[in-house]
């Protein structure tokens, strides 16, 4: 048993969306649909900011699956598809899926992405992992924390990618592992930690 | 559409939606004979073959990552980072590198030759041979050759292609020149005061990048986890050098302030301890205002002032000339007034150097270079440097004194901003005063530069091919970026990526001047800007794609770095040294260059004299994931460390050369066009800059899908000049003056100053709604650039225009 999670540094994360494209790109994700984007708090555009001028901020937030301990979308899935399973991930049985989006409508984070039509890829063939199974249309998909990396001790492809190493990737069930202390140490901030969805993935500065 | 997918991927209908796409642009739908080389030969039920190939990036970005490229039956799957680099703050990939998943098989791709048929600019065209393509250019050189003389024939390249065509100006006997009017601002100013780094770096890796004009930062970047005090000004390393930026983190976690200085809301404003605001173009000022409060309040290091720098140099006063210690063979060294023998001596013989006085020596009358900067700095009191960059007088004093007394300071410039204005020069040499004022250089966390592209550690010397010395290029003497301005006798331009869009200023000009050549060639991946006027389009491959197993070999930041083959050229393309080894065939001067890329490769190491890379081959570096460290890569390199690279061994302040001008140290001087107070502004009364985006490298990326989710080719402004306006977030705009125009839209943002309207550089025509973002672009030069280093600069950022509702 474990709980994987991931950890993000909001002070070395610049928004600079290599984790979106390393996501996008290991999971075969097609147009239209990112199970990794960055949000810039109350701001219209990338780049954008809080506030007037000089007075401004920005704080750039990486959002995917939070993989909560807790999941809005697994306790409204009718048909079991969506399971927490023994590693702590948040995962979909994409055979399972009836494309119902009841979990798509349950999900405060916005963050499941459904298969309206049948997935347009550019370039127009299956990049990324080939252990990843392609999803078809009708089916709802989203950040598996790279199961097909981290089932093999892998990092997670965002994780790997990230320039910034603003991203930890580890267990919360161990104590010493780095996550773990950064959890305990650090100023941690949950997403919306009042829903109770109790999510693995939080944020530190 | 899955019906038809194959597990391989592209179909044939694939195939021809993107052979359609180019066919909008004007490609007649013939000449796609090469649908049997670019379909992979799998079946939907073959097991995939996956094989794994390790290149260097294209190099433009300035960070020349290495990167673990996947391959799956023939088509290119998965970009990484290389995980054999040393330093984990070097096994990085951004979202560019990423996104070459899609950008290598990108619509804009140019799949075969093309010649033009419909009138220049009207992007006509119909697909042609190799063989007839070649017949063509051949005949246009000739013929250009016979009319005009070899030299006729212009061979201009990108920088991101240059050196693979080096070979191409001199089997044609054409002209080249390497371009420059960009990037060099500051350096122009400040590197002339330092002098070449050969020689004066930390043993034992050589660096030869300070003081060659590009504002190269003195210590490379590891070297910032060392700094007490970092103050970054018109930097934002976050964008132009995405993957090093992370360094500025360690050093934030080691203990370093970090002060940011910039007109716009950057991120570096973001992830600094303190922000402060200042206005465009005024950096000059606050340099020397910091030099004034430093100079009153004595904060200065005499020790190194008397020790390392000129300041205590004699100059005649009527003539403004130093004094020269007399003698041919000593007339570099400088003549100073020794306390100790109460005499005027050899700088370097002087036990107890003045720094101040006013003496007479053989009926001259001298005072010292520190004196002279003192009575110039005394004309701009701190209150006017406060005034013009609207920085209160406390903040300026504040930051001059932490500047100077945090005992390692790293002032962190850039290559946007200021550098691309018409003062950019003073604010160099203003730099150099700091320097020279304050001692922060050549010691652990205290540097000064550019922090953009080209931020190496050490760089081996590579051997490098030669060819006979009657086979050789002709040198244009004017620069590439004023030929749309001045005669010369070009009548014919090869050229190899978009620097007409992008390294002339008013393309208007730029576009006519395409236009009245007698034969235009366009080599390149993607069909961009300066495509629509040639004659004979060539299409190019981009860098993951070769004809060989090994298609390149450099020496970067510490690293020997190969460039393996991940995938066959696409479409018809070719890789630039085949185009280079055809031209060279049709020419009798195939002979000449190696045979083959790998040929060149080996050579390039076998024939290096650098022991920092004695042991390294190409088989080695196939071992080695294709990157292996220099002997020195983890010893951080510092130039400067004991002695300069001027004439004098010091860092000169006093720059003779620009005595005509009233430069020989720096004085304040507005912008061209884009001063507070210039003429312009009540016409124009909005400063428009561009600034190099995290998702672009200037003009590439821009028929990146996946990027373009994320930004477009808009403008932003403040929301004060948009409410004045009458503009709402995303209307379509006019940006205009009197050079020209171009119509895109509008984004609000109040990262952006009021009165600055900024946009992500290199947008393509197709990108905005018409018009191209440098119509309105300043293409006016100074005399005193072309007397400086690297010459004139181009005033991209010292622009000013109107904005209205389309």
């Amino acid at each position: 048993m474990a709980r994987l999670a991931i950890a993000v540094d909001l002070h070395r994360c610049t928004g600079c969306h290599t984790c979106v494209n390393a996501c996008k790109m290991q999971n075969n994700v097609p147009m239209s649909m990112l199970w990794n984007r960055v949000i810039t708090e109350n701001a219209s555009m990338s780049d954008g900011v809080e506030g007037t001028y000089p007075n401004v901020s920005r704080t750039t937030i990486p959002l995917a699956c939070q993989h909560c301990e807790n999941p809005a979308c697994q306790k409204v899935c009718p048909t079991g598809a969506t399971y927490k399973d023994d590693q702590g991930r948040v995962e979909i049985d994409y055979d399972k899926c009836i494309g119902c989006r009841m979990c798509m409508a349950a999900c405060p984070y916005n963050v499941r992405q459904f298969n309206w039509e049948e997935p347009v890829r550019d370039p127009d063939f299956n990049y990324g992992d080939a252990r990843v199974p392609v999803r078809v249309k009708g089916v709802m998909e989203k950040c598996t924390l790279c199961k097909e990396r981290t089932d093999d001790g892998d990092e997670p492809m965002c994780v790997v990618c990230c320039p910034m190493r603003a991203r930890k990737f580890g267990d919360l069930d161990d104590p010493n592992s780095e996550i773990s202390r950064i959890r305990r140490e650090r100023n941690v901030r949950i997403l919306l930690e009042d829903m109770g969805t109790k999510p693995q993935v939080f944020y530190f500065a | 559409m899955s019906g038809e997918k194959t597990r391989a991927g592209m179909t044939r209908r694939d195939f021809m939606k993107g052979a359609m796409a180019v066919g909008a642009l004007g490609v007649a739908a013939g000449g796609m004979a090469t649908t049997a080389n670019w379909l992979a030969p799998a079946t939907a039920v073959a097991e995939p073959e996956e094989h794994v190939a390790y290149l260097y990036h294209r190099t433009h970005c300035g960070c020349h990552c290495s990167l673990k490229c996947s391959v799956r039956d023939g088509r290119l799957c998965m970009i990484e980072p290389n995980d054999a680099y040393q330093d984990e703050c070097y096994r990085t990939v951004c979202a560019k590198g990423i996104s070459e998943i899609q950008h290598v098989y990108s619509a804009e791709r140019i799949q075969t030759p093309m010649k033009r048929v419909g009138q220049r600019g009207e992007a006509q065209f119909v697909s042609i041979t190799w063989d007839e393509a070649y017949q063509i250019l051949e005949e246009e050189v000739r013929k250009a050759g016979e009319q005009y003389g070899p030299e006729s024939v212009l061979v201009h390249c990108s920088s991101e292609c240059r050196g693979n065509y080096s070979f191409l100006p001199a089997i044609l006997g054409a002209s080249t020149q390497g371009a420059v009017g960009i990037d060099m601002g500051l350096g122009n100013g400040r590197d002339v005061a330092f002098g070449p780094s050969k020689g004066c770096t930390s043993l034992p890796g050589e660096y030869t990048q300070c003081g060659a004009g590009w504002n190269r930062p003195t210590n490379e970047p590891r070297d910032l986890v060392n700094a007490k005090y970092i103050l970054a000004v018109g930097n934002n390393m976050f964008h132009s050098v995405l993957t090093r930026s992370s360094l500025v983190f360690d050093a934030q976690e080691a203990g370093a302030k970090l002060i940011a200085v910039d007109p716009n809301y950057s991120q570096m404003a973001q992830k600094s301890d303190e922000w402060i605001p200042i206005q465009p173009g005024t950096d000059a000022a606050l340099y020397l205002g910091m030099c004034s409060h430093i100079v009153e309040e004595r904060l200065y290091d005499e020790g190194f002032m008397k020790r390392r720098t000129d300041f205590c140099f004699l100059v005649d006063v009527a003539s403004g000339e130093r004094l020269s210690a007399g003698g041919d063979d000593e007339a570099i060294v400088g003549l100073v007034w020794d306390n100790a023998s109460n005499s005027a001596v050899r700088h370097d013989e002087a036990q107890d150097p003045a720094l101040t006085g006013r003496r007479t020596i053989d009926g001259v009358e001298c005072r010292t270079v520190f004196d002279l900067f003192c009575e110039s700095l005394k004309e701009f009191p701190i209150g006017t440097a406060a005034e013009l960059t609207h920085i209160p007088q406390e903040k300026i004093e504040e930051i001059a004194r932490d500047y100077a007394t945090s005992g390692a300071s790293t002032l962190m410039l850039g290559y946007g901003g200021n550098d691309k204005m018409a003062n950019a020069d003073i604010a160099g040499h203003a730099v150099a005063a700091l320097t020279a004022l304050t001692g922060n250089i050549g010691k652990p966390g205290a540097s000064n530069g550019s922090y953009a592209d080209g931020i190496h550690g050490y760089q081996a010397t590579l051997g490098s091919w030669k060819l006979p010395d009657d086979v050789k290029a002709a040198t244009l003497e004017l620069k590439f970026f004023r030929l749309p301005y001045e005669e010369s006798n070009v009548h014919m331009a090869i050229i190899a990526g978009d620097s007409p869009m992008n390294r002339t200023a008013n393309y208007t000009m730029t576009e006519q001047w395409l236009d009245s050549l007698d034969f235009l060639v366009a080599i390149d991946m993607y069909y961009t800007s300066y495509t629509d006027h040639a004659d004979l389009v060539l299409p190019a491959c981009t860098v993951f794609e070769s004809e060989e197993p090994y298609v390149g070999i450099e020496a970067y930041g510490g690293y020997v770095l190969l460039r393996e083959k991940a995938i066959d050229p696409l479409f018809e393309s070719k890789t630039d040294y085949a185009i280079q080894n055809d031209i060279a065939e049709i020419f009798g001067r195939r002979d000449l260059l190696p045979k083959t890329q790998e040929e060149f490769i080996r050579h390039c190491l076998d024939t290096s004299t650098d022991e920092t890379i004695e042991g390294i081959t190409l088989d080695t570096l196939v071992a080695n994931q294709g990157l292996q460290p220099q002997s020195c890569q983890k010893t951080i390199r510092r130039a400067y460390v004991d002695k300069f690279g001027t004439k004098s061994g010091r860092l000169e302040l006093y720059n003779e050369a620009m005595l005509p001008y009233d430069q020989q140290l720096p004085k304040w001087e507005p912008a061209d066009e884009a001063g507070e107070d210039g003429e312009l502004r009540s016409k124009f009364p909005l400063q428009f800059a561009t600034y190099k985006s995290k998702f672009r490298v200037h003009n590439q990326f821009w028929d990146s899908s996946w990027n373009n989710q994320y930004e477009s080719a808009s403008i932003e402004m403040n929301g004060v000049d948009m409410e004045s306006r009458g503009l709402e977030d995303g209307d379509e705009v006019r940006i205009f003056n009197d050079r020209g125009e171009f119509v895109t839209s509008v984004l609000h943002n109040e990262a952006v100053r009021p009165g600055f309207v900024r946009m992500p550089s290199g947008a393509w025509k197709k990108n905005v709604k018409s018009g191209c973002f440098q119509n309105v672009s300043n293409s006016n030069v100074y005399e005193r650039h072309s007397k400086q280093q690297l010459g004139y600069l181009i005033f991209f950022n010292d622009v000013l225009v109107e904005v209205e509702k389309a």
